[in-house]
């Protein structure tokens, strides 16, 4: 590897930070609260705030792809504890793919729901871009659930539990 | 039945505090050292340590202030709760073995143990237990004062009792959590937490059953209703706006291996192996109590621009008017009983790790010793320490919301760094830890202090996360390496 894991979690937190600067300084008005209900006051509305994500889209999508390979980098440290650290590494990154995959389509989806000019209708029980949301965004990770599973004897069980640990020096430490 | 609707809501609500009561009982006689009041003896089962760490997470916030949340902004805190398939699966990656092995190795009985067992340093050991002293105090006056506000409004329908003070129920409400924290420790908590899972999960469905029945088509129903009002409350950013959005999804996700109610738990476990089958039925469980959360926010806000409910005074009312006015006096019940267990389900696992850090993770850290009788000094300051928190609740006004400052994303930015990266990566250096802990309570305490207005509602959270994280790794790499050659062996590898 051209980088250990935690060195591209540095360089991925500082991409964080500098993409959510970025997007603090295009927006016309970064500070605007949301738009109260016309009607009932303890309710808000999308309004201008709504009007700004649509011209900003591309910076949603940045932003969200950024943070998947974040939490990406954070899975493969665990990879680190096993012998099999590469196969892991794979069925992670591919994963990783699903869940970018899905978060890309329920962001596009969710451009063409906000410029749309007709009444939308609904995809099973919400809008096209937020049943894409429950699938994608919250369900997808899923599949990380079942590398977890389904490779716990490969990838998680398999470390000699005797060797971690136990022989850490102690020398300054609780006893 | 609806005449007695006060008095039924009461006796379901009655009927889980005395099973609570019991349960406390039951633990006491299991209950016979240190490790066993801090750490169950570290003998929880699957299903037990599942439901203990999802009721940890959802507290009763996502009963009453989840539901308000969609009320005021829409889809936005779906966010929140669909960060946690992710985020559990990270906490497990990282922690599931990791935690539970230092903690056997070490014989440690908190996580301010580990720490120090770690990174060989007392100081980190003490800084992470300050910070979970402070979170507790915030978090534990918070679901006092949500109690005992619950419970006085319940009363008040029962017409005979009048209007009692707030202060008789937030004495009710802390004696019955100290009791059974006191009696049975963390064993009491985790099998009380079982009930109170399994009801908040009961609870869940029955509410998201009657709130679509109360509309012809259902959920695509209770969506079109939405969208002709306000398409974008509908859209997946809701109104809180795109980046607000991710940058909560980043909190949230990422943070749960950092909160020690959640985390410890898997400190507890009777098998390493067990977390094999805990992950899923973690997630599982979290997924069936988020069904109230997001269906009764919808079908509230549906109803009112529908006009078919008259407006709420304020967003966090969702909740309650609906079991008022659409839901049985049974299920109502129910579901009152799911909101104490949520509520003392978070509570109770905060008296135990706040009476750790102070009775042994912090005479550890100054002295070097463990106090004599540990386990009658633990039984004493968890009485202090609901005491104290009581006392916040009711007289400190906004001391509670400044300490609740410290709440998910202080012990994200403190500890996500510090136990998911350090116990996953051998060159992580204890000033690496230092600095994190000491940024994340810096931060968070200057951004509520100073009520800075972060543009496009990005979580302050997010911003002291990537802080620490950054600060962590770059400290560590700066630092002179101290690599253990057998702390994590298999990193090297």
């Amino acid at each position: 590897m051209i980088m250990d894991t935690p060195r591209w979690l540095l360089l991925l937190s500082i991409a964080l930070m500098g993409l959510i600067a970025f997007a603090a300084f295009s927006y016309d008005t970064p500070r605007a609260i949301p738009d109260a209900h016309p009607k009932f006051a303890a309710m808000e509305i999308g309004g201008q705030r709504a009007r700004d994500d649509v011209e900003h889209w591309h910076l949603g999508l940045g932003l969200g792809l950024v943070m998947i390979a974040y939490f990406t980098a954070f899975l493969t440290l665990a990879a680190g504890h096993t012998s099999h650290g590469t196969s892991l590494r794979i069925a992670t990154l591919a994963g990783a793919g699903l869940f970018a995959g899905a978060f890309a389509l329920m962001m596009h989806a969710s451009r063409e729901y906000a410029v749309l000019s007709e009444n939308p209708t609904t995809l099973g029980p919400f809008p096209a871009p937020t049943t894409y949301l429950c699938a994608g965004v919250w369900l997808t990770p899923l599949v990380f659930t079942a590398i977890y599973c389904f490779g716990f004897n490969l990838w998680f069980a398999a470390e000699d539990d005797g060797n971690l640990v136990t022989t850490q020096s102690a020398e300054g430490a609780i006893n | 039945m609806e005449a007695y609707r006060a008095q039924i809501i009461i006796a379901c609500v009655g009927f889980y505090f005395v099973l609570c009561i019991v349960v406390g009982l039951w633990a006491m006689r299991r209950t016979h050292s240190s490790k066993d009041f801090f750490m169950a003896g570290r003998d929880l089962g699957i299903i037990v340590t599942a439901i203990a760490i999802f009721s940890s997470a959802m507290s009763g916030f996502g009963f009453v202030g989840g539901p308000g949340l969609v009320y005021r902004m829409g889809i936005s805190s779906l966010w929140i709760i669909a960060s946690t398939t992710i985020g559990y699966a990270l906490c497990f990656f990282l922690l599931g073995k990791q935690l539970r092995k230092w903690a056997v190795a070490r014989d440690s009985i908190s996580l301010p143990d580990v720490i120090s067992a770690r990174y060989d340093s007392r100081l980190a050991g003490a800084l992470t237990a300050i910070a979970i002293v402070l979170g507790v105090m915030g978090y534990l006056a918070t679901q006092i004062a949500a109690m005992s506000t619950v419970l006085q409004s319940l009363v008040i329908g029962l017409t005979s009792f009048g209007e009692l003070p707030l202060e008789y129920f937030a004495i009710f409400s802390t004696a019955l959590l100290v009791f059974y924290c006191v009696t049975g420790g963390i064993i009491a908590s985790v099998y009380t937490d079982l009930v109170q899972g399994v009801i908040m999960m009961v609870a869940a469905v029955m509410v998201f059953l009657a709130a679509i029945w109360l509309f012809d088509d259902g959920l695509p129903g209770i969506s079109q209703i939405l969208m002709n009002d306000d398409r974008a409350s509908m859209s997946p950013w809701g109104t809180k706006g795109m980046v607000g959005c991710l940058s909560w999804y980043f909190v949230f996700a990422l943070g749960v291996a950092g909160q020690p109610h959640v985390i410890t738990k898997l400190m507890m476990t009777r098998r390493a192996e067990d977390a094999r089958y805990t992950l899923p039925a973690t997630i599982l469980g979290y997924m069936i109590t988020a069904l109230l959360w997001i269906t009764l926010g919808l079908a509230m806000r549906a109803l009112v621009v529908s006009g078919a409910y008259p407006e709420l005074v304020s967003a966090d009312r969702a909740a309650p008017e609906f079991l008022q006015h659409f839901a049985h006096p049974i299920l109502a019940g129910v579901v009152f009983a799911g909101l104490f267990a949520a509520i003392m389900s978070t509570a109770d696992a905060f008296l135990n790790i706040g009476a750790a850090a102070i009775v042994h993770d912090l005479p550890v850290a100054v002295t070097g010793k463990h106090l004599k009788n540990e386990l009658l000094w633990a039984r004493i300051v968890t009485v202090l320490l609901g005491i104290l928190a009581m006392l916040f609740a009711l007289y400190t006004g906004d001391m509670v919301a400044l300490l609740g400052a410290f709440g998910w994303g202080t012990f994200a930015a403190a500890l996500v760094p510090t136990v998911a990266i350090g116990l996953n990566w051998q060159r992580a250096t204890s000033a690496a830890a230092c600095a994190a802990i000491i940024s994340s309570l810096v931060v968070n305490f200057a951004l509520k202090v100073s009520s800075v207005s972060i543009p496009l509602s990005i979580d302050p959270g997010a911003i002291a996360l990537l802080v620490s994280i950054a600060l962590f790794i770059l400290v560590s790499l700066m630092s002179p390496s101290h690599v253990n050659q057998t702390t994590n062996s298999d990193d090297a590898a």
